[in-house]
Protein backbone atom coordinates (compact mmCIF):
# COMPACT_ATOMS: atom_id res chain seq x y z
CA UNK A 1 0.00 0.00 0.00
CA UNK A 2 2.81 1.86 0.85
CA UNK A 3 4.72 1.49 -2.02
CA UNK A 4 1.71 2.11 -4.05
CA UNK A 5 0.86 5.92 -2.55
CA UNK A 6 4.70 6.64 -3.03
CA UNK A 7 4.32 5.45 -7.06
CA UNK A 8 1.04 7.30 -7.30
CA UNK A 9 3.58 10.60 -5.83
CA UNK A 10 6.36 10.59 -7.86
CA UNK A 11 3.98 10.34 -11.05
CA UNK A 12 1.70 13.40 -9.87
CA UNK A 13 4.74 15.50 -8.93
CA UNK A 14 6.25 14.30 -12.38
CA UNK A 15 3.09 15.67 -14.42
CA UNK A 16 2.73 18.29 -12.42
CA UNK A 17 6.05 19.57 -13.18
CA UNK A 18 6.38 18.58 -16.49
CA UNK A 19 2.85 19.55 -18.04
CA UNK A 20 2.83 23.12 -15.29
CA UNK A 21 6.37 23.90 -17.56
CA UNK A 22 5.03 22.95 -20.60
CA UNK A 23 1.51 25.10 -20.59
CA UNK A 24 4.38 28.14 -19.02
CA UNK A 25 6.40 27.28 -21.93
CA UNK A 26 3.39 28.02 -24.36
CA UNK A 27 2.12 31.17 -22.65
CA UNK A 28 4.89 32.65 -21.84
CA UNK A 29 8.01 31.25 -23.92
CA UNK A 30 11.36 31.71 -22.59
CA UNK A 31 12.70 32.91 -25.78
CA UNK A 32 16.53 31.55 -24.73
CA UNK A 33 17.45 32.57 -28.63
CA UNK A 34 15.24 35.67 -28.41
CA UNK A 35 17.54 39.20 -29.04
CA UNK A 36 16.10 41.69 -26.79
CA UNK A 37 17.12 45.75 -27.51
CA UNK A 38 15.07 47.90 -25.29
CA UNK A 39 11.85 46.92 -25.78
CA UNK A 40 12.02 45.19 -28.69
CA UNK A 41 12.21 41.41 -29.15
CA UNK A 42 13.09 39.39 -32.24
CA UNK A 43 13.57 35.24 -32.48
CA UNK A 44 15.94 35.33 -35.59
CA UNK A 45 14.18 33.05 -38.10
CA UNK A 46 17.57 31.37 -38.36
CA UNK A 47 17.01 27.68 -37.01
CA UNK A 48 16.24 24.78 -38.74
CA UNK A 49 12.63 23.17 -37.97
CA UNK A 50 12.69 21.30 -34.88
CA UNK A 51 15.96 22.86 -33.53
CA UNK A 52 14.19 25.46 -30.76
CA UNK A 53 10.96 23.08 -29.46
CA UNK A 54 10.18 26.48 -27.27
CA UNK A 55 9.96 28.17 -30.43
CA UNK A 56 7.98 25.68 -32.31
CA UNK A 57 5.48 25.17 -29.91
CA UNK A 58 4.76 28.84 -29.37
CA UNK A 59 4.20 29.26 -33.30
CA UNK A 60 1.95 26.16 -33.49
CA UNK A 61 0.03 27.30 -30.79
CA UNK A 62 -0.29 30.80 -31.90
CA UNK A 63 -1.47 29.85 -35.29
CA UNK A 64 0.74 32.43 -36.87
CA UNK A 65 2.83 31.79 -39.97
CA UNK A 66 6.20 34.49 -38.74
CA UNK A 67 8.67 35.18 -40.88
CA UNK A 68 11.21 33.30 -42.50
CA UNK A 69 14.80 33.76 -42.49
CA UNK A 70 14.89 34.69 -46.47
CA UNK A 71 11.49 37.36 -45.40
CA UNK A 72 13.69 39.75 -43.04
CA UNK A 73 13.74 40.12 -39.02
CA UNK A 74 10.19 41.06 -37.13
CA UNK A 75 10.96 43.07 -34.03
CA UNK A 76 8.11 42.75 -31.31
CA UNK A 77 7.62 45.40 -28.41
CA UNK A 78 4.81 44.82 -26.36
CA UNK A 79 6.33 47.41 -23.13
CA UNK A 80 7.63 50.69 -23.23
CA UNK A 81 11.24 51.63 -22.54
CA UNK A 82 10.28 51.36 -18.93
CA UNK A 83 9.18 47.52 -18.77
CA UNK A 84 5.24 48.81 -18.68
CA UNK A 85 2.54 47.12 -20.91
CA UNK A 86 1.44 49.14 -23.52
CA UNK A 87 -2.19 49.83 -23.08
CA UNK A 88 -4.30 51.22 -25.91
CA UNK A 89 -5.84 54.06 -23.90
CA UNK A 90 -2.89 55.39 -23.59
CA UNK A 91 -0.36 57.78 -25.80
CA UNK A 92 3.30 56.92 -26.93
CA UNK A 93 5.97 58.25 -28.91
CA UNK A 94 8.30 55.61 -31.06
CA UNK A 95 10.64 57.78 -32.03
CA UNK A 96 14.59 57.38 -33.51
CA UNK A 97 16.53 55.45 -36.19
CA UNK A 98 15.18 52.52 -38.11
CA UNK A 99 17.40 49.79 -39.39
CA UNK A 100 18.11 49.86 -43.19
CA UNK A 101 15.81 47.24 -45.01
CA UNK A 102 14.76 47.05 -48.62
CA UNK A 103 10.99 47.58 -47.21
CA UNK A 104 10.03 48.40 -43.42
CA UNK A 105 6.96 48.65 -41.63
CA UNK A 106 5.28 49.77 -38.21
CA UNK A 107 2.39 48.14 -37.08
CA UNK A 108 -0.16 47.93 -34.27
CA UNK A 109 -1.72 44.66 -33.59
CA UNK A 110 -3.99 43.96 -30.64
CA UNK A 111 -2.52 41.32 -28.18
CA UNK A 112 -4.19 38.28 -30.48
CA UNK A 113 -2.81 39.58 -33.25
CA UNK A 114 -6.01 41.65 -34.66
CA UNK A 115 -5.94 44.77 -35.57
CA UNK A 116 -7.86 48.13 -34.37
CA UNK A 117 -10.69 48.60 -36.47
CA UNK A 118 -10.58 52.38 -37.46
CA UNK A 119 -12.33 54.83 -39.33
CA UNK A 120 -8.90 56.02 -41.36
CA UNK A 121 -8.18 52.44 -42.12
CA UNK A 122 -4.70 53.32 -40.66
CA UNK A 123 -3.35 50.34 -38.93
CA UNK A 124 0.57 50.75 -40.04
CA UNK A 125 3.48 52.75 -41.95
CA UNK A 126 5.96 51.55 -44.15
CA UNK A 127 8.76 53.08 -44.80
CA UNK A 128 8.18 55.01 -47.91
CA UNK A 129 5.19 56.55 -46.34
CA UNK A 130 6.16 57.61 -42.97
CA UNK A 131 7.48 61.43 -42.50
CA UNK A 132 11.01 61.55 -41.03
CA UNK A 133 13.01 64.54 -39.41
CA UNK A 134 16.38 65.40 -41.19
CA UNK A 135 18.22 63.20 -39.78
CA UNK A 136 15.99 60.03 -41.10
CA UNK A 137 14.43 59.23 -37.49
CA UNK A 138 10.72 58.43 -37.27
CA UNK A 139 8.58 59.82 -34.94
CA UNK A 140 5.57 57.93 -34.71
CA UNK A 141 2.25 58.60 -32.26
CA UNK A 142 0.19 55.61 -31.13
CA UNK A 143 -3.22 57.16 -29.71
CA UNK A 144 -7.03 56.47 -29.60
CA UNK A 145 -7.59 59.83 -30.42
CA UNK A 146 -6.60 61.47 -33.61
CA UNK A 147 -3.29 63.21 -33.61
CA UNK A 148 -1.11 64.99 -36.15
CA UNK A 149 1.74 64.13 -37.74
CA UNK A 150 2.41 60.02 -38.21
CA UNK A 151 -0.56 58.91 -35.59
CA UNK A 152 -1.66 55.17 -35.67
CA UNK A 153 -4.88 54.70 -34.03
CA UNK A 154 -5.37 52.43 -31.03
CA UNK A 155 -8.06 51.22 -29.08
CA UNK A 156 -8.97 50.37 -25.34
CA UNK A 157 -6.92 47.10 -24.66
CA UNK A 158 -3.55 45.61 -24.78
CA UNK A 159 -1.54 45.99 -28.10
CA UNK A 160 1.70 45.28 -29.35
CA UNK A 161 3.85 47.33 -31.81
CA UNK A 162 5.70 45.26 -34.87
CA UNK A 163 8.45 46.60 -36.71
CA UNK A 164 8.92 44.17 -39.97
CA UNK A 165 12.48 44.51 -41.84
CA UNK A 166 11.86 42.61 -44.85
CA UNK A 167 14.95 41.71 -47.16
CA UNK A 168 17.43 43.25 -44.96
CA UNK A 169 21.09 42.75 -44.11
CA UNK A 170 21.57 43.70 -40.34
CA UNK A 171 22.68 41.56 -37.79
CA UNK A 172 20.82 40.20 -35.30
CA UNK A 173 22.77 40.23 -32.80
CA UNK A 174 21.79 42.57 -30.24
CA UNK A 175 25.11 44.43 -29.44
CA UNK A 176 25.17 45.80 -32.79
CA UNK A 177 21.49 46.59 -32.78
CA UNK A 178 21.72 48.53 -29.55
CA UNK A 179 20.77 52.18 -30.65
CA UNK A 180 19.52 51.24 -33.77
CA UNK A 181 15.95 51.03 -33.41
CA UNK A 182 13.14 53.76 -31.64
CA UNK A 183 12.70 53.79 -28.66
CA UNK A 184 9.10 54.12 -26.98
CA UNK A 185 7.84 56.17 -24.13
CA UNK A 186 4.59 56.65 -22.53
CA UNK A 187 3.33 60.22 -23.14
CA UNK A 188 0.09 60.24 -21.64
CA UNK A 189 -2.63 57.57 -19.66
CA UNK A 190 -6.00 58.63 -18.62
CA UNK B 1 11.44 11.47 5.12
CA UNK B 2 14.90 10.30 3.31
CA UNK B 3 12.58 8.19 1.05
CA UNK B 4 10.13 10.93 0.00
CA UNK B 5 12.76 13.22 -0.77
CA UNK B 6 14.03 10.85 -2.96
CA UNK B 7 10.32 10.52 -4.47
CA UNK B 8 10.13 14.12 -5.42
CA UNK B 9 13.84 14.85 -6.85
CA UNK B 10 12.67 11.52 -9.05
CA UNK B 11 9.54 13.35 -9.61
CA UNK B 12 10.91 16.60 -10.77
CA UNK B 13 13.58 15.05 -12.90
CA UNK B 14 10.75 12.94 -14.16
CA UNK B 15 8.99 15.90 -15.02
CA UNK B 16 11.59 17.33 -16.71
CA UNK B 17 11.38 14.77 -18.80
CA UNK B 18 7.72 15.00 -19.55
CA UNK B 19 8.13 18.32 -20.57
CA UNK B 20 10.90 18.34 -22.80
CA UNK B 21 8.92 15.18 -24.71
CA UNK B 22 5.69 17.06 -24.38
CA UNK B 23 6.97 20.46 -26.17
CA UNK B 24 8.62 18.56 -28.60
CA UNK B 25 5.17 16.63 -29.28
CA UNK B 26 3.58 19.64 -28.83
CA UNK B 27 3.51 20.97 -32.43
CA UNK B 28 1.92 17.67 -33.87
CA UNK B 29 -0.93 17.66 -31.30
CA UNK B 30 -2.05 21.03 -31.58
CA UNK B 31 -6.09 20.53 -32.00
CA UNK B 32 -6.46 22.97 -35.00
CA UNK B 33 -3.02 23.70 -36.28
CA UNK B 34 -2.52 26.75 -38.84
CA UNK B 35 -2.90 24.16 -41.70
CA UNK B 36 -6.25 22.64 -41.08
CA UNK B 37 -7.72 26.04 -39.81
CA UNK B 38 -6.92 27.75 -43.39
CA UNK B 39 -8.69 24.49 -44.93
CA UNK B 40 -12.30 26.65 -44.41
CA UNK B 41 -10.98 29.30 -46.42
CA UNK B 42 -10.26 27.87 -49.55
CA UNK B 43 -9.34 24.79 -51.22
CA UNK B 44 -6.20 22.72 -51.22
CA UNK B 45 -3.32 23.30 -53.86
CA UNK B 46 -4.65 26.68 -55.02
CA UNK B 47 -3.94 30.22 -53.93
CA UNK B 48 -6.78 32.20 -52.43
CA UNK B 49 -6.61 35.70 -50.49
CA UNK B 50 -5.93 36.12 -46.73
CA UNK B 51 -7.81 39.05 -45.72
CA UNK B 52 -5.77 40.45 -43.13
CA UNK B 53 -7.90 43.18 -42.32
CA UNK B 54 -10.78 40.56 -40.61
CA UNK B 55 -11.80 41.39 -37.22
CA UNK B 56 -10.76 37.69 -36.73
CA UNK B 57 -8.03 36.98 -38.84
CA UNK B 58 -7.49 33.38 -40.58
CA UNK B 59 -3.93 34.19 -39.52
CA UNK B 60 -2.79 36.52 -36.89
CA UNK B 61 -0.39 39.07 -37.02
CA UNK B 62 -0.08 39.49 -40.81
CA UNK B 63 1.27 42.64 -41.80
CA UNK B 64 -1.46 45.24 -42.76
CA UNK B 65 1.20 46.92 -45.53
CA UNK B 66 0.42 43.67 -47.71
CA UNK B 67 -1.73 41.52 -49.15
CA UNK B 68 -1.95 38.21 -48.45
CA UNK B 69 -2.77 34.66 -51.00
CA UNK B 70 -2.40 31.38 -49.29
CA UNK B 71 -2.28 28.02 -50.89
CA UNK B 72 -2.32 24.75 -48.65
CA UNK B 73 -0.12 22.30 -49.99
CA UNK B 74 -0.39 18.44 -50.60
CA UNK B 75 2.59 16.84 -52.01
CA UNK B 76 1.92 13.49 -54.05
CA UNK B 77 4.56 11.45 -56.08
CA UNK B 78 5.54 14.44 -58.31
CA UNK B 79 7.07 18.05 -57.43
CA UNK B 80 4.66 20.44 -57.58
CA UNK B 81 5.08 23.98 -59.52
CA UNK B 82 4.55 27.59 -57.44
CA UNK B 83 4.31 30.11 -60.34
CA UNK B 84 4.01 33.83 -59.43
CA UNK B 85 4.26 36.70 -61.78
CA UNK B 86 6.29 39.55 -59.86
CA UNK B 87 5.66 43.37 -60.94
CA UNK B 88 6.76 46.52 -59.18
CA UNK B 89 5.78 45.70 -55.65
CA UNK B 90 7.61 43.80 -53.05
CA UNK B 91 7.00 39.94 -53.44
CA UNK B 92 8.27 37.39 -51.50
CA UNK B 93 7.69 33.64 -50.83
CA UNK B 94 7.31 32.14 -48.00
CA UNK B 95 6.99 28.04 -47.20
CA UNK B 96 5.86 26.61 -44.14
CA UNK B 97 5.37 23.47 -42.36
CA UNK B 98 1.17 22.75 -41.53
CA UNK B 99 1.95 24.04 -37.63
CA UNK B 100 3.31 27.34 -39.33
CA UNK B 101 7.36 26.75 -38.68
CA UNK B 102 8.94 28.43 -41.93
CA UNK B 103 11.82 26.33 -44.44
CA UNK B 104 12.14 28.52 -46.78
CA UNK B 105 11.57 32.19 -48.22
CA UNK B 106 12.40 34.01 -51.40
CA UNK B 107 11.33 37.25 -52.64
CA UNK B 108 11.37 38.89 -56.03
CA UNK B 109 14.59 39.83 -56.48
CA UNK B 110 14.98 35.88 -57.36
CA UNK B 111 12.77 36.38 -60.12
CA UNK B 112 13.15 35.16 -63.43
CA UNK B 113 11.84 36.39 -66.93
CA UNK B 114 9.06 38.77 -64.51
CA UNK B 115 8.41 35.36 -62.31
CA UNK B 116 8.80 33.52 -59.00
CA UNK B 117 9.34 29.88 -60.15
CA UNK B 118 9.74 27.47 -57.54
CA UNK B 119 9.95 23.35 -58.00
CA UNK B 120 8.17 22.25 -54.63
CA UNK B 121 9.27 18.72 -53.66
CA UNK B 122 8.36 16.09 -51.01
CA UNK B 123 10.67 14.06 -48.30
CA UNK B 124 10.50 11.09 -49.71
CA UNK B 125 10.78 11.72 -53.72
CA UNK B 126 14.01 10.25 -55.42
CA UNK B 127 16.27 12.54 -56.62
CA UNK B 128 15.72 14.51 -59.50
CA UNK B 129 17.49 13.28 -62.73
CA UNK B 130 21.09 14.30 -63.41
CA UNK B 131 20.90 17.57 -65.32
CA UNK B 132 17.28 17.85 -64.52
CA UNK B 133 17.81 21.14 -62.22
CA UNK B 134 20.01 22.61 -65.26
CA UNK B 135 17.15 21.89 -67.52
CA UNK B 136 14.97 24.28 -65.49
CA UNK B 137 14.83 28.19 -64.29
CA UNK B 138 12.84 27.16 -61.45
CA UNK B 139 14.53 27.22 -57.78
CA UNK B 140 14.00 23.47 -56.25
CA UNK B 141 12.70 23.80 -52.68
CA UNK B 142 13.05 20.71 -50.71
CA UNK B 143 9.78 20.55 -48.40
CA UNK B 144 9.95 18.67 -44.88
CA UNK B 145 6.93 17.34 -44.67
CA UNK B 146 4.13 16.30 -47.48
CA UNK B 147 2.35 18.52 -46.40
CA UNK B 148 2.64 22.65 -45.77
CA UNK B 149 1.79 25.61 -46.24
CA UNK B 150 3.10 28.33 -49.19
CA UNK B 151 2.24 32.35 -48.22
CA UNK B 152 2.69 34.77 -51.29
CA UNK B 153 2.90 38.24 -49.71
CA UNK B 154 3.12 41.59 -52.09
CA UNK B 155 3.39 45.36 -50.58
CA UNK B 156 0.55 46.91 -50.98
CA UNK B 157 0.96 50.67 -48.76
CA UNK B 158 -1.11 52.63 -51.04
CA UNK B 159 -4.61 51.69 -52.46
CA UNK B 160 -4.05 52.53 -55.96
CA UNK B 161 -1.76 49.32 -55.81
CA UNK B 162 -4.72 47.14 -55.18
CA UNK B 163 -5.12 46.52 -58.46
CA UNK B 164 -1.80 45.36 -59.46
CA UNK B 165 -1.59 43.14 -56.84
CA UNK B 166 -5.20 41.45 -57.73
CA UNK B 167 -3.61 40.74 -61.38
CA UNK B 168 -0.83 39.41 -59.60
CA UNK B 169 -2.49 36.96 -57.48
CA UNK B 170 -5.04 36.00 -60.64
CA UNK B 171 -1.89 34.87 -62.14
CA UNK B 172 -0.24 33.50 -59.56
CA UNK B 173 -0.77 29.41 -59.48
CA UNK B 174 0.50 26.91 -56.28
CA UNK B 175 0.39 23.91 -59.10
CA UNK B 176 0.95 25.10 -62.29
CA UNK B 177 2.43 23.21 -64.48
CA UNK B 178 5.74 22.00 -65.87
CA UNK B 179 7.99 24.95 -66.53
CA UNK B 180 9.13 25.07 -69.86
CA UNK B 181 12.71 24.27 -69.48
CA UNK B 182 15.10 26.76 -70.65
CA UNK B 183 16.96 27.63 -73.67
CA UNK B 184 20.00 25.18 -73.79
CA UNK B 185 23.59 26.99 -73.01
CA UNK B 186 25.51 27.81 -76.17
CA UNK B 187 28.49 27.40 -74.40
CA UNK B 188 30.52 24.40 -72.94
CA UNK B 189 29.40 24.33 -68.95
CA UNK B 190 32.88 23.83 -68.05
CA UNK B 191 33.70 27.34 -69.09
CA UNK B 192 30.37 28.97 -68.59
CA UNK B 193 30.14 31.73 -65.93
CA UNK B 194 27.69 30.18 -63.26
CA UNK B 195 25.54 33.03 -61.87
CA UNK B 196 23.81 31.97 -59.17
CA UNK B 197 20.36 33.61 -58.98
CA UNK B 198 19.55 32.64 -55.15
CA UNK B 199 19.40 35.15 -52.76
CA UNK B 200 22.55 36.02 -50.26
CA UNK B 201 19.12 35.79 -47.60
CA UNK B 202 17.42 32.36 -48.70
CA UNK B 203 18.05 29.29 -45.99
CA UNK B 204 18.07 26.09 -45.90
CA UNK B 205 16.27 23.77 -47.67
CA UNK B 206 17.32 24.55 -51.46
CA UNK B 207 19.40 23.88 -53.95
CA UNK B 208 21.06 26.53 -55.81
CA UNK B 209 20.22 26.57 -59.95
CA UNK B 210 22.56 27.63 -61.98
CA UNK B 211 21.65 29.73 -64.63
CA UNK B 212 21.96 28.90 -68.09
CA UNK B 213 25.33 30.12 -69.44
CA UNK B 214 25.42 33.49 -71.62
CA UNK B 215 26.84 33.22 -75.18
CA UNK B 216 30.63 33.16 -75.99
CA UNK B 217 31.29 37.07 -76.43
CA UNK B 218 31.54 37.83 -80.38
CA UNK B 219 35.17 38.77 -81.25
Amino acid sequence: MRLIAQALALFAIAAAVGLGLTELAVRDPPGFADVAVGPWVSHPPNEAVGSDPYFDAAVATSGALPLARGDGLAFTAATDDEGRSLDGRCVYRIAGPVPSARVWTLAVHTDDGALFANAARRFAFAGSEVMRDSTGAIDVVTSPHARPGNWLPTGPAPFVVKLRLYDTTISDSAAQLDGTLPAIARVSCP
Amino acid sequence: MKRWLLIVAAGVVLGLITHLAALIALPALVPVPVYSRLAGHGPLNTFFLVDVRAQHPAVPFLDPKFRYAVCRFRLGGQPQYVHVPVEGSYTALSFYTPEGQPFFALNHRSAVDGALDVVLRGPHLPPAAPGAAEQSTALVVESPRSTGIVLLRVLASEPYEADAVAGQFAGASCDAPAPPPAPAPAAPQDDALQILRMSPSNGRGAKIVPMPAPPPEQR
